[in-house]
């Protein structure tokens, strides 16, 4: 493994990854718009730093896709205090949370996807739990 | 209750989901595509078959030479309502209904809840190309759709080498046919469930087009470099020993 893997192996590990790890605990606690905001740092620093070759106008255009997505969601932040009653302010934040859930979701596959291709699992164990530990009580019919 | 052919939603054996991230209704009024990867004897069929009851209309366009097609007309197989089609030069004596393919119709086709072209009732694999060809050509004749036909391909890269085979194609023109195949079908509401056992073969172009990817145990051959990433959700020891009852689904997400 070159130099330049490494660091960015170290990088991955020790900045990256414990924020994805903060964003996912968000996520599991439903402040989905916070995780989003967490995701937000993680993309940019996956496309905007890390991808300085020939990827980067691609790169560069994904990664703005996925930050106007993010930056649509202030449209659906509660406004100042007074300014509009609690009902509607709570009904903002509800509908916003919705929608992060969902960029996360498919924020997360992208993510993952990115440290893939950058070669961060070569031999590492990043892996999910087995299938027999998977609570299966969740689980619904399709 | 819910009635899907002659079949009572509710007699239909569950398929149920762990969802690890989101949460996804399946619309079974949709014309979607399920692919199946897995090793041999992972369960791939049975599941695609399973998924199909799913579905009022389902044509068995192409199994392996073992006619596991004719699974449909086993005993325990919810489904009575079957047409076995056949070459023009071959006689079937079945209690099942049957049909030459050069009376085939889309219409005939419809009255029955599965149509099967297996691989017996024909004289030669060419032979039965050429007719799993000519019900393709049938399928643009459904002008107009309310419910999704569902249309099964045992293993694809058969398939591919089929089209190869018959039409004189090239690998690149008949994996490009297979894709706008598939992209097409879609239109005239032909849901599709594609089983492969060499994912490797199949390019990543044709597996972006499944609604849905069913991962099946995978052995040590592991899963496409492109989706390995799913590693992160399920240990990769236990994916590659899943058992024949077990499956990964997920939803091909783009940036678009």
């Amino acid at each position: 493994m070159s130099d330049k893997v490494d660091l960015l192996g170290q990088y991955i590990g020790q900045v990256l990854i414990p924020r994805l790890n903060r964003a996912d605990e968000l996520f599991e606690k439903g402040k989905y718009f916070e995780a989003v905001n967490k995701q937000k740092s993680i993309i940019r620093a996956l496309y905007r730093e890390i991808s300085k070759s020939e990827e980067k106008s691609n790169g560069e255009k994904i990664l703005l896709n996925w930050i106007e997505k993010i930056d649509s969601l202030y449209e659906f932040s509660p406004k100042v205090k007074g300014e509009t009653n609690e009902i509607t302010q709570y009904n903002l934040k509800m509908h916003r949370n919705n929608l992060a859930q969902k960029i996360y979701e498919n924020l997360d596959w992208e993510i993952w996807g990115k440290l893939h291709e950058l070669g961060y699992f070569a031999g590492k164990r990043m892996y999910g739990p087995k299938v027999e530990d998977i609570d299966m009580e969740k689980a619904v019919e399709i | 209750m819910q009635i899907i052919g002659s079949r009572l939603r509710t007699d239909l054996p569950t398929i149920r989901v762990r969802w690890l991230r989101g949460y996804d209704k399946v619309d079974w009024s949709k014309a979607l595509i399920f692919l199946a990867l897995g090793k041999k004897g992972s369960g791939k069929s049975a599941l695609l078959e399973n998924i199909g009851l799913r579905y009022p209309r389902i044509v068995d366009l192409f199994g392996s030479r073992d006619d596991e097609g004719l699974s449909w007309c086993r005993d325990i197989s919810p489904i009575d309502d079957v047409l076995l089609i056949h070459g023009d030069n071959v006689d079937v004596n079945c209690s099942w209904d049957t049909c030459k393919i050069g009376e085939l119709t889309y219409d005939k086709m419809m009255q029955y809840e599965v149509s099967i072209p297996s691989y017996s009732f024909f004289t030669s694999d060419l032979s039965r190309f050429v007719g799993i060809s000519q019900i393709m050509k049938l399928f643009w004749d459904r002008k107009e759709w309310k419910s999704p036909v569902y249309v099964t391909v045992r293993e694809a890269s058969s398939f591919i080498y089929s089209r190869i085979k018959q039409d004189n194609m090239n690998m690149k023109n008949a994996k490009a046919d297979f894709i706008f195949w598939q992209r097409e079908m879609r239109h005239f509401g032909y849901a599709l469930g594609i089983d492969t056992i060499r994912w490797t073969s199949i390019d990543k172009e044709m597996r972006d087009l499944a609604d849905y990817q069913i991962i099946k145990k995978v052995g040590g051959q592991g899963l496409p470099d492109d989706i390995s990433f799913l590693y992160k959700y399920i240990d990769p020891m236990s994916m590659a020993r899943l058992r024949p009852d077990k499956f990964l689904i997920f939803i091909a997400i783009t940036a678009e």
